[in-house]
């Protein structure tokens, strides 16, 4: 097929020429459009990725707010409460023992339950933003078991005073183990009420009344049922709870 | 070894249509759900984990960052390549993009099932985000046998 043809007469020649032309004619045309097709293929390609980014951010942002609305729900038997028991006014935190704004809250609670805890009921609440936090689970895990051999409150305290010794620990559990012990629990029943299902449930139902509530970071505070936004000392935080302890007098 | 040889040197079976079409669909799909984890991720936001409770578990875990850069956006930057290298190849008629493509997608499917081992084993927990991923992964890493395969039996 190849074989050259060596006695080539002019009109051969002449012909390959002209073949060789519009060959050459049609391999620029279709450089051309390939060139613009080409252009097309990348803005569309670039297109899609800033649509799927911008798509995805929308998605992202959106979650929260879906689901806002839903009152939280009433103080039950289950929850961890402190302070006053048939309190007119109600405090419910929902919390992560490691949120660092939590932590800068706790003290503020602290003196407020001393100073209030006669006519205020204090709840706390789980919500562990696992996605921030890697101990944030298995801390709230840490105080419900301790809830269950009656200390929830005295291992929140020590969870938080130690926030920063045990909040980057791979190991968390061992630690809280230790407190345990020295909160002088049955630190063999801890440790099997710490890995439950119905420890876990409970969280696990605190978190989603609160997704359902619309929360989206801790802590959330809500005085009588009513989100209040963050107090930021602790004379703002007394004031309102003394405003909410007047009203319902 | 001989017929990776005649791969580089010799001329390839045309990339067929579907074949560049189901590769960037992939890509695409794998992408978007890593931008999505990433954003959740620098945002600190709620990531809705509706399949398998304790999937934030997983996305908090120390596997969840490797050195310092979050997996999400590795996902990200792997899945964007895969789809670019794909664009280069159908359009521009480079062939190492596609064998960097192939080459990538088998790395990535390997780590996916590195990855599936720590969320069953270690940290015994699954996230869905993640699974899917795994699941493009596979997908091209599948698609790249199916290529590789046409280009041996041509021969």
């Amino acid at each position: 097929m190849n074989n050259e043809n060596s006695s080539e007469d002019l009109t051969i020649k002449e012909q390959r020429e002209l073949q060789r032309q519009e060959k050459q004619a049609r391999a620029e045309e279709r450089a051309r459009s390939q060139g613009a097709r080409r252009w097309l293929v990348w803005f569309g390609v670039a297109l899609v990725i800033v649509g799927g980014v911008w798509g995805m951010t929308k998605l992202a942002k959106q979650q929260p707010t879906v689901v806002t609305g839903e009152p939280i729900p009433a103080v039950s038997a289950s929850d961890r409460t402190n302070g006053a028991t048939n309190a007119k006014v109600t405090l419910i935190e929902y919390s992560d023992f490691q949120c660092p704004a939590c932590g800068a809250y706790y003290p503020i609670l602290k003196k407020l339950n001393e100073e209030l805890g006669g006519k205020v009921m204090f709840v706390y609440r789980y919500f562990p933003l696992r996605g921030i936090h890697q101990n944030a689970q298995i801390s709230a895990q840490a105080g419900e078991a301790a809830g269950l051999q009656g200390k929830f409150w005295q291992m929140h305290d020590i969870l938080f005073d130690n926030q920063a010794v045990w909040s980057d620990l791979p190991n968390a559990q061992d630690t809280f183990v230790k407190y345990a012990t020295n909160l002088g629990l049955d630190v063999e029943r801890f440790e099997r009420d710490m890995d439950s299902d119905a420890v876990k449930n409970k969280i696990e139902n605190d978190y989603q009344a609160g997704i359902k509530s619309g929360i989206n970071s801790t802590p959330s505070f809500f005085l009588n049922g009513e989100k209040i936004t963050g107090p930021q000392s602790y004379e703002e935080f007394k004031k309102l709870i003394e405003q909410a302890l007047a009203t319902n007098a | 070894m001989k017929n990776l040889k005649n791969l580089l040197s010799k001329p390839w079976q045309p990339t067929p249509s579907w074949f560049v079409l189901a590769w960037s669909l992939v890509s695409l799909v794998g992408f978007l759900d890593a931008t999505y984890l990433t954003i959740q991720h620098y945002t600190g936001g709620n990531v809705n984990c509706n399949l398998f409770s304790g999937c934030e578990k997983v996305l908090a875990s120390p596997y969840a960052i490797i050195w310092g850069v979050p997996l999400a956006l590795v996902g990200v930057a792997f899945y964007l390549l895969m789809l670019l290298l794909m664009v280069l190849h159908w359009e521009h008629g480079v062939r190492w993009a596609l064998l960097l493509g192939i080459l990538g997608s088998v790395g990535a499917w390997v780590f996916s099932l590195v990855m599936i081992y720590l969320q069953l084993m270690v940290i015994e927990s699954l996230c869905q985000y993640c699974l899917l991923s795994a699941l493009t992964a596979t997908t091209l890493f599948i698609l790249s046998l199916v290529w590789l395969r046409r280009q041996t039996v041509a021969e």
